[in-house]
């Protein structure tokens, strides 16, 4: 039940200020805990939070941003984006090839489940451990939930709008860039959004397993060497990278895929 | 009620079932045939030296060594930690958060106050954690757990809120109009209606929660299958890594399939598992 | 085998025949279990007439609308659009759907949905726009032109699907019982609007539906599907002149009669073994 909004009022908030409150009053309330009682108990696993901040901006801004946090971005971007365009491209065709899907579909599964720590082993054999293991991981890895998502989202073009491209004899590509993809959008977006998560947990192991820099090595390097402050503050790091990497995506999500929220809203509201 | 979905939600329930059930023996001939395919051009990569024999191998070895694996104890013991971990963390995961995410989503202000600390932690990869929790823990079990239930706690708890807010508001007019006692209303009206999506969130998290036990293996050394595979890239034994590897996969092909299969048990009444999808 | 009435009795120039049917039978199914649903339908449409198919549920109507648009094949039969057998969709001819909100695209403007099925062709984008605005001023739709799909109404969406198979400019617009979905009020303007677009574009339009009143008030020709497996019971001319009104026509007497007609020949028991 939120208050009207009374903007001659001063003793009542509007409502939007009431709005951010209830957003931010619990992280605000868990960050004070952190920090009162990591400083109240420290302990060698948990240093106060005021010494993690404190090394936090000594270190990552920006020196180490600039050594460490870039070449991983670097690496993250080039490989998700391999495999993007290489998941929505066979996507598309399998989506669109019932029989060759059909036949494909167990084998992939099978390679699909593969988890993608467990070949990690081969990928560093094969290239080592420099920038070509972490794309190359990260592209395989990014591959399956969009070639999933994107065959699932192909086929489940509305039928009534094949039979409309059909009737109007719309050529394929047109088909394919104002019909097939558009339909399948949502559906991308959603693998997608899993291939993001995928591709930051690749990025950090594959770094900490390979070396050779990167904030995923940073961070296994510290707890090596029993650098627990530092370890913390990177490990902020990779939570802000990851939050930071998710609300883009949510924002060009957002826009891209704007008339799918406004129809789905619509229908939700008319119940039909 | 629905202007403040959830992030991150899955709206859509079952998977689709990829094609009918093999239309005739001719499908089932096209599958066999691409994955025997598929094996004999692994084969010949290895055997035309295509790729580095120091780092594939080739399929023959692999699938005999495996077959040797399958028949020694310790193969099962290892498959046995794998599992453990896997469930343990699976298990309390799901504990937590669906009771802990319906409580959230039937109220408007708990939904509000826990959307932006959700949103955040759920980013924050549960490896960047591995460090920490192994310091903490050490290569054990609890470790494992510990870092499957910080992984896919997240995932689970987005579920169930999504879920209790999407409770059709006319099955609750009628639970209300009808004066439905609480418990029955838990029963007969919350639970079946969470349980499509909690769900879905449940074989996210199945399969999320086997790849941080094999991560938690292969990095930290705890028991089960990653450390197998790590000893044996250490010790150079390719074939035997190789039979991992496809451990692994078989894992988690079973734990998906088996999860659709109990998903469609128990959900059979739900649109989306009553009606095949076009196929 | 029915034979089909003759719509003109005269001979009319055969360049004048848009649709030209003859012993079409479709069953679906293989052999063992195949359903007959149309067994020997034959009829003809000439240019400019206005052809209402009605017939009980499940008597394949919509099936037979598929096989004129070439989007189904049938089994046996032939089908001539312009002197042309067709065997997948023709050139000319334009389909509204029954279902309007999924037959739209709604990542695209009403505009944008209007002009999709002439980026195939030559025109530049200007001409395309220029087409599709003169569609949706016909169907009094100028001012939805930035608006997507689900942001309108039923009836709004189905006039932007009618639009769009006008700014086709084709011969002929096959229509599967295109006002099934929507509420009576909006049913009668959208049949008014069909009937000055036919006056206007002289253009050929096939409408399947199961509403008798309707297919009486639009039509020049009430053709008849009945029995199951589905034949052409009659083809019922249909004189109640070139001006219609919703309510004036509807309380002649012709039309009163022309309704029994056609309502008798549907529940007569379909005539067979000719």
């Amino acid at each position: 039940m939120v208050a009207p909004f009374r903007p001659h009022s001063p003793m009542r908030l509007s409502r939007r200020t009431r709005a951010v409150l209830v957003e931010v009053w619990l992280p605000i309330v868990l960050v004070g805990l952190w920090w009162v009682l990591s400083a109240r108990y420290p302990s060698i696993y948990s240093p106060p939070l005021q010494e993690i901040l404190r090394l936090f901006r000594e270190l990552w801004l920006f020196e180490h941003a600039r050594t460490d946090l870039l070449p991983s971005l670097v690496n993250l971007v080039l490989g998700y984006l391999l495999g993007l365009i290489a998941g929505v491209a066979l996507g598309t065709w399998l989506g669109l090839s019932p029989r060759l899907n059909r036949a494909l579909w167990p084998t992939l599964e099978f390679v699909r489940a593969i988890p993608g720590v467990a070949i990690l082993p081969v990928f560093v054999i094969l290239l080592g451990v420099g920038p070509a293991m972490k794309v190359s991981l990260i592209a395989v890895g990014t591959f399956w939930p969009i070639l999933l998502n994107a065959i699932d989202g192909v086929r489940s073009v509305e039928p009534t709008l094949r039979d409309v491209a059909a009737s109007f004899r719309i050529p394929l590509k047109h088909r394919l860039l104002h019909i097939v993809l558009p339909a399948a959008s949502p559906q991308i977006f959603s693998g997608a959004r899993i291939s993001l998560s995928v591709a930051v947990i690749l990025i950090v192991v594959s770094e900490m397993v390979g070396g050779n820099g990167g904030i995923g090595y940073f961070v296994r390097s510290a707890e090596r060497s029993f650098a627990i402050p530092e370890m913390w503050s990177g490990i902020i790091v990779l939570g802000l990278m990851g939050y930071v990497l998710n609300t883009l995506f949510r924002l060009l999500e957002s826009r891209v895929l704007a008339w799918h929220r406004g129809m789905t809203t619509r229908t939700q509201r008319d119940g039909r | 009620m629905t202007s403040r979905v959830f992030p991150f939600a899955r709206a859509s329930v079952a998977p689709p079932r990829p094609s009918r059930r093999a239309t005739g023996m001719l499908a089932l001939v096209g599958q066999a045939g691409v994955a025997l395919a598929c094996l004999l051009l692994w084969h010949l990569l290895v055997a035309w030296q295509w790729v580095p024999s120091s780092g594939v191998a080739a399929p023959l070895p692999a699938l005999a060594r495996w077959g040797e694996l399958l028949l020694t104890a310790a193969y099962w013991q290892v498959l046995g930690h794998t599992l453990a971990g896997w469930f343990i963390g699976l298990a309390i995961s799901v504990l937590i958060a669906v009771p802990l995410g319906v409580a959230i989503g039937l109220s408007r202000f708990l939904s509000d106050s826990a959307r932006f600390t959700i949103d955040f932690l759920r980013t924050v990869p549960p490896v960047a954690l591995l460090p920490v929790v192994l310091l903490l823990l050490g290569p054990t079990l609890t470790m494992k757990v510990t870092l499957i239930v910080v992984g896919t706690l997240w995932p689970m708890l987005i579920q169930s809120i999504y879920a209790a807010s999407q409770i059709d508001p006319v099955l609750r007019d009628v639970a209300q109009s009808f004066r439905l006692p609480r418990g029955h209303r838990i029963r007969f009206l919350l639970l079946p209606s969470v349980a499509p999506f909690v769900a879905t969130g449940l074989r996210i998290a199945a399969t999320v929660s086997l790849l941080l036990s094999v991560a938690g293996e292969y990095i930290g050394g705890a028991p089960g299958l990653g450390a197998a595979l790590g000893s044996a890239e250490q010790s150079g034994n390719l074939p035997e890594m190789y039979a991992y590897i496809l451990t692994a996969a078989t894992l988690g092909v079973a734990i998906n399939f088996g999860f659709i299969v109990l998903q469609r048990q128990l959900l059979w009444w739900h649109p989306s598992v009553r009606t095949a999808p076009c196929g | 085998m029915n034979h089909a009435h003759a719509i003109h009795p005269a001979s009319a120039p055969a360049a004048d025949v848009v649709f030209q049917v003859e012993g079409l039978v479709h069953r679906y199914g293989s052999a063992a279990d195949a359903r007959r649903i149309l067994d020997g339908v034959q009829f003809e449409v000439r240019r400019g007439d206005f052809v209402c198919f009605v017939g009980p549920s499940g008597a394949g109507k919509s099936t037979l609308l598929r096989c004129l648009a070439g989007l189904q094949t049938p089994t046996a039969g032939q089908i001539t659009f312009n002197g042309t057998p067709v065997t997948e969709p023709p050139q000319g001819l334009a389909l509204v759907f029954q279902d309007y909100s999924r037959s739209l695209m709604p990542w695209l403007t009403v505009l944008d949905n209007v002009t999709l099925p002439l980026r195939a062709g030559s025109l530049t984008r200007r001409q395309r726009d220029e087409q599709g605005m003169v569609a949706l001023e016909e169907v009094g739709l100028a001012k939805a032109v930035s608006q997507y799909p689900w942001q309108l109404s039923g009836g709004m969406q189905q006039r932007v699907a009618i639009a769009r198979a006008l700014a086709y400019r084709p011969v002929a617009v096959l229509m599967d019982e295109p006002f099934a979905s929507v509420d009576a009020q909006t049913r009668a303007d959208l049949e008014d609007l069909m009937l000055s677009v036919r006056k206007h574009l002289g253009i050929s339009v096939l409408l399947v539906t199961h509403d008798i009143d309707e297919a009486v008030y639009l039509s020049d020709k009430v053709c008849v599907l009945s029995g199951s497996p589905a034949k052409v019971a009659a083809v019922i001319d249909v004189n109640l002149g070139s001006e219609r009104d919703q309510i004036t026509t509807k309380a002649t007497r012709e039309f009163a009669e022309l309704r029994t007609k056609v309502y008798q020949t549907i529940r007569r028991p379909a005539a067979v073994k000719q």
